[in-house]
């Protein structure tokens, strides 16, 4: 009787725990933690400059490509490819709202909400797109040569 | 290597969700007899990696199409308003919003046989789980995230501030589905709960519970159903094959040529 009145706490924290480092991970306090996000420590030594020059004239990426989604009733995405605001845009110059391509986040379903967020299958846009700001870097380093 | 990434995104995601769900199931069953590779769950695994390698894309493609339509219907300056409210007001509006919307949404594709025809391949599942969930066509798929985006299409609400309670909601309804009977107490009149969306698949097309993360829409429309015991047999009446493309083909097809397709490849 204990002992299976034990196992019920244990699961129940474990599922609380998980549901809410889930909504943690979705919500982008997780970014700097994970594996491949531009966090401070795996940011290469040119990632400022990096930051500036890629946002100063276009409107950040999350506004025209990585629409969220609200779950549904059935199914939802738990693992998202990348967050898609782990830069740090502090500093860098806004563009105004108006101006701004809109294509605004998305509830999945009623049913099942994703795990994944399904920015992840955009057909036209590489999953992990923020993996390629690294490009850039390669670009400083032949101007500089 | 974009493909690789999403295969692996839908492991990690089968795995996170085995992990959360799978225990609950087991300690706190609501069908104690019922297996974790129950009847089916194959079928249901492939509208899970259905929905994640092919129908997600296309779904997000229609919908943010769709969208490009519908962000005109309201000023600019409306939108920049309702987008700079407030964090909590946002969340309670959005979750009022698409609860009133799916509500009624959900209520029509009950009764309508149009909706019906692609809705009841979710209620067709006859063993509820945390994978069942996913059961779902995707033309039900664009029409449910269609209706509950609609108040996000239409003001512009910002979504990404209030990210955590999109996905709180999308981790609620497969809760919901799920083989677990956890009893709440009186908040089950505020939260939605396995208890209430369990009477909703129950053999009955219109047995209620329509709401998804409140019941307060069935309280307050007349639809809110809570025995005390959980439904004898969940499912539909009709008849619908039990393999995936059958499930996908059935409702696109007219009854005459679908009763040919059976009779020649034996789908059903």
């Amino acid at each position: 009787m204990i002992k299976s009145k034990i196992l019920q706490v244990i699961v129940l924290v474990s599922f609380v725990s998980l549901i809410v480092l889930f909504l943690f991970y979705r919500s982008g306090k997780l970014d700097s933690y994970l594996p491949g996000s531009n966090s401070p420590a795996d940011a290469s030594i040119n990632a400022n400059t990096l930051i500036e020059t890629e946002t100063d004239t276009l409107p950040p990426k999350k506004d025209t490509l990585t629409p969220e989604m609200l779950p549904s009733s059935k199914s939802m995405m738990v693992v998202r490819s990348k967050p898609s605001k782990t830069k740090d845009t502090s500093g860098i110059k806004k563009i105004p709202d108006s101006l701004k391509l809109k294509s605004p986040p998305l509830f999945s379903g009623s049913k099942s909400g994703f795990i994944v967020d399904p920015s992840t299958f955009k057909f036209d846009t590489p999953l992990f797109k923020i993996d390629t700001s690294y490009r850039p870097v390669k670009k400083k380093k032949k101007d500089k040569q | 290597m974009t493909f690789l990434n999403v295969i692996l995104a839908t492991g990690a995601s089968l795995l996170f969700l085995s992990l959360v769900f799978i225990p609950m199931e087991k300690v706190f069953p609501a069908k104690p007899e019922q297996k974790i590779f129950r009847k089916h769950w194959l079928l249901d695994l492939c509208f899970f990696a259905g929905q994640y390698l092919l129908w997600g894309g296309i779904v997000l493609k229609v919908l943010t199409w769709l969208n490009q339509w519908l962000q005109y219907i309201i000023p600019a300056g409306i939108r920049t308003t309702v987008a700079s409210q407030p964090l909590w007001l946002q969340a309670l509006e959005v979750l009022l919003l698409s609860d009133v919307l799916i509500y009624w949404g959900h209520r029509l594709q009950h009764k309508f046989d149009f909706l019906w025809r692609f809705h009841k391949v979710h209620h067709s599942a006859e063993h509820l789980d945390w994978l069942a969930a996913h059961r779902e066509h995707p033309l039900d798929s664009i029409y449910t995230i269609g209706i509950i985006n609609l108040p996000v299409f239409i003001f512009g609400f910002d979504l990404d501030a209030i990210s955590a309670i999109v996905a709180f909601r999308g981790i609620w309804a497969i809760y919901i589905h799920s083989n677990v009977r956890l009893p709440i107490g009186p908040l089950k009149m505020l939260i939605g709960s396995p208890e209430l969306h369990h009477w909703h698949h129950d053999l009955e097309r219109d047995r209620g519970n329509y709401a998804n993360i409140s019941p307060l829409m069935d309280i307050l429309f007349g639809t809110y159903v809570c025995p005390d015991k959980e439904p004898e047999q969940f499912g539909i009446k009709e008849q619908l094959p039990n393999n995936y493309i059958g499930q996908l083909l059935n409702p696109l097809l007219p009854k005459k040529i679908w009763n040919k397709v059976v009779k020649n490849k034996r789908l059903s």
